[in-house]
């Protein structure tokens, strides 16, 4: 195990690390600006390095000063967090360099998975499901018609030289497909002045579910079941969920198992969460996987039981799993609210001096913050201020238990998002699980 | 010599009737302008009530693609101008009441009549409902079993593109199929007559219908798309067999020919309806700023 670990990171995470660090009985270093000398986790650790001035780029992001706040305070691992540069693949790599050990995986994964088209090729050739479509351009609408029959209705042809709707159709049938693709075609032209198209599969009402995956460096690979985070705002997650309301166990085993798969074949070792579409038929298409831990990570924690960021300091340190894909049981329901200092109805930020703090309590809540009374939040950084993560024993449960601890929750002096958090506690479609990716959007 | 029933349901219910196959224009329109379009049917309107007209049905087309408004809606409230532009769409207010329509791939067809006749009981939603059944019948035909919805919606509580368009909201009497609205309609009254407006899409762009509707920004079209998706519905979408435009106008005129007992007069619109087309335009319809006034 190690000595010392640096957090290269701030605010409820960088606290999360900590405390993950003092059960294990590793000593942490806290690096921060000069605007976040007084946050909670530069107290709470038992060293911290000043790191640079306010914007993130010189300080969070610098980094030749974290190396060296690293190599001053003698510590032997960098734990990135998420987020500034949790899946910067030169920063680990430097870090190897240094002799540091990168809590995370190797920069080669992080390079391949971060190159979506090599990481859709990696995850294709280990049996996982993508989105089916091209992406080179169409010509001609008896290739369009080919492509779209294979895929299967509905498609949506897109232009390959940009966005904003622009040469976009979506087509049902085969019927409505000449007219379509040829207007999309004309719109690509006048808009981008390129006319190509590519087709892919139209996912209706999807839901953002992703798997929670843990490998260590021995090839032993695991998952930890799923998330639902389809309570989105500009592909912005806000409320999280575990376990996903319309799940089967033999989906949740068909899903973990492809995210085992996948996770194998590139080598990886951490843990990761690979992202998936979900269509209203249940259908799955691999989207993506980020390599580092996940702000909704604690969902997954309250369900299964067990440590995901202690677990991954153990794997960076070269320990073997301690648990079988068979010692992984889903016990009860997790909800998580992300509590943002923003305006709740027009989503803006809005940093201040809380002046009246008072956190939930009682059987099945946790609060994962790091700003107390009186405490200033920066105009500089992320506005989440807060995760509220409750677990009971139902879904049912578990939202009345997040209501009551939203009301419980007090934060005054600046405005939050606890007021919509409440709004959505009470609205029908969520609580009868009727959600996709477009459910805030049906609500504005 | 025919012998009628109207079911329970209507206001006049069991009322039994002799009548006359009665005479009604039929006018097959060239694709128009919005404006154009819309002054043709407030023109012929005028003609019924002034008794200068027997009643109409007429179809039409578009030219360019023409979103049309509901009477009380206001332009920059509940559409895109801007995108509507770039889209080359025209807008223009409609007389009658109701929401948004993107008017392209669809049958479209106005009635104008009197308000009660061997075909109308009278009353909004009486002869709405004699319009559905034939709408129904004529779907029945294409292979399409459609519902009538009878609740009052009020439309949906979402915001944007949903809450403007027309087809996310099935008003009572209007045709639903799989929980998606499938025709729109809506009427005028004026003069002991009514305009009925009418229309039945058999494709639809979904990216552009939520460009030209949607008025928040920053919300990516493949999500509007989803979003208007779970409440509108098209012909050509269920359909095995997709029917042309052709095909369900001509079983649309044979349907009303038959149920309502109607003999058709193949009819153009005569030079003084053609002279007031001309005024309406400049007054009303070809008049942007009475476009975009709207009443809320």
């Amino acid at each position: 195990m190690f000595h010392k670990i640096l957090i290269a990171n701030r605010g409820e995470i960088a606290l999360r690390i900590i405390r993950a660090c003092k059960e294990l009985g590793v000593l942490t270093v806290a690096v921060h600006s000069t605007a976040d000398s007084e946050s909670l986790h530069v107290k709470l650790a038992d060293q911290s390095v000043c790191i640079g001035p306010p914007p993130s780029a010189d300080s969070y992001l610098n980094m030749k000063a974290i190396i060296s706040a690293a190599e001053v305070a003698d510590a032997d691992a960098i734990h990135p967090g998420y987020g500034f540069l949790s899946e910067n693949a030169e920063f680990a790599e430097i870090c190897e360099q240094c002799g540091l050990t990168f809590i995370g995986p190797s920069a080669e994964s992080i390079r391949l998975m971060g190159d979506k088209i090599q990481a859709r090729q990696t995850v294709t050739a280990a049996g996982v499901p993508i989105l089916p479509g091209t992406k080179e351009n169409v010509a001609t609408v008896e290739d369009a018609t080919r492509i779209a029959a294979e895929i299967g209705y509905p498609v949506i042809v897109k232009a390959t030289a940009g966005g904003g709707g622009r040469g976009m159709k979506v087509v049902h049938s085969p019927v409505a497909l000449p007219n379509l693709f040829a207007a999309a075609r004309t719109e690509a032209k006048a808009g981008f002045g390129n006319p190509d198209v590519y087709i892919e599969k139209f996912c209706e009402q999807p839901r953002h579910v992703e798997i929670q995956v843990m490998a260590d460096k021995h090839g032993n690979v695991i998952h930890l079941g799923e998330r639902d985070c389809s309570i989105q705002r500009r592909h912005q997650k806000l409320i999280e969920e575990a376990p996903c309301p319309v799940l089967t166990p033999k989906l949740r085993k068909k899903m973990g198992d492809c995210a085992v798969a996948a996770t194998k074949a590139c080598g990886y070792s951490s843990v990761g969460t690979m992202e998936f579409l979900l269509d209203k038929d249940l259908n799955f298409y691999f989207m993506e996987m980020n390599t580092r831990v996940q702000v909704e990570h604690p969902v997954t924690e309250m369900v299964t039981g067990v440590d995901i960021i202690k677990e991954q300091i153990r794997i960076a340190a070269g320990e073997k799993l301690r648990f079988k894909q068979s010692d992984i049981k889903i016990s009860g329901h997790a909800i998580e609210c992300r509590i943002n200092a923003e305006d709740p109805d027009k989503f803006t930020p809005f940093p201040g001096k809380i002046d009246g703090y008072h956190t939930p309590g009682g059987l099945g809540v946790r609060v994962d913050s790091f700003v107390y009374d009186q405490y200033t939040v920066l105009p500089h950084y992320d506005s989440m201020i807060a995760k509220l993560i409750v677990h009971a024993e139902t879904r049912e449960e578990a939202i009345k238990r997040m209501a009551r601890a939203l009301d419980e929750y007090i934060i005054e002096g600046i405005k939050t998002t606890i007021p919509f958090h409440q709004k959505i506690m009470s609205n029908t479609d969520f609580i009868e699980g009727n959600v996709d990716t477009g459910f805030l959007e049906r609500q504005a | 010599m025919t012998f009628c029933c109207f079911g329970p349901g209507l206001s006049r219910p069991f009322l039994f009737e002799w009548y006359m196959k009665t005479d009604w224009r039929l006018i097959k329109s060239e694709a128009l302008t919005g404006a154009e379009n819309m002054a043709q049917d407030e023109a012929l309107l005028e003609s019924v009530v002034n008794g200068s007209s027997l009643p109409v049905l007429r179809l039409y087309r578009w030219s360019p693609a023409t979103v049309t408004l509901g009477y009380g809606q206001r332009g920059s409230d509940v559409v895109n101008l801007s995108a509507c532009k770039e889209l080359g769409l025209d807008v223009v207010r409609r007389c009658t009441g109701g929401r948004a329509v993107l008017h392209d791939h669809e049958m479209t067809y106005a009635v104008m009549s009197h308000d009660q006749s061997s075909v109308f009981p009278g009353g909004v939603l009486n002869n709405y409902q004699v319009i559905a059944r034939v709408l129904q019948q004529t779907l029945a035909q294409i292979g399409l079993d459609v519902q009538l919805s009878m609740e009052r919606s009020h439309g949906l509580e979402g915001g944007g593109a949903e809450r403007s368009a027309c087809f996310t909201a099935p008003g009572q009497f209007e045709l639903v199929y799989q929980g998606h609205k499938l025709a729109g309609c809506a009427q005028k009254r004026y003069g002991g007559s009514f305009l009925h407006h009418g229309s039945v899409p058999l494709v639809i762009d979904l990216v552009q219908l939520f460009q030209a509707l949607n008025t928040r920004p920053g919300l990516d079209p493949s999500t509007g798309a989803n979003l208007l998706m779970r409440h509108v519905g098209w012909l050509n979408r269920w359909l095995s067999v997709p029917v042309t435009l052709e095909q369900l106008e001509t079983a649309f005129i044979e349907t009303c020919a038959d149920l309502l007992q109607v003999d058709f007069i193949d009819d153009q619109l005569t030079a003084a309806e053609q002279l007031r087309v001309s005024e309406l335009c400049e007054l009303r319809y070809a008049n942007p700023e009475w476009n975009q006034l709207g009443l809320c």
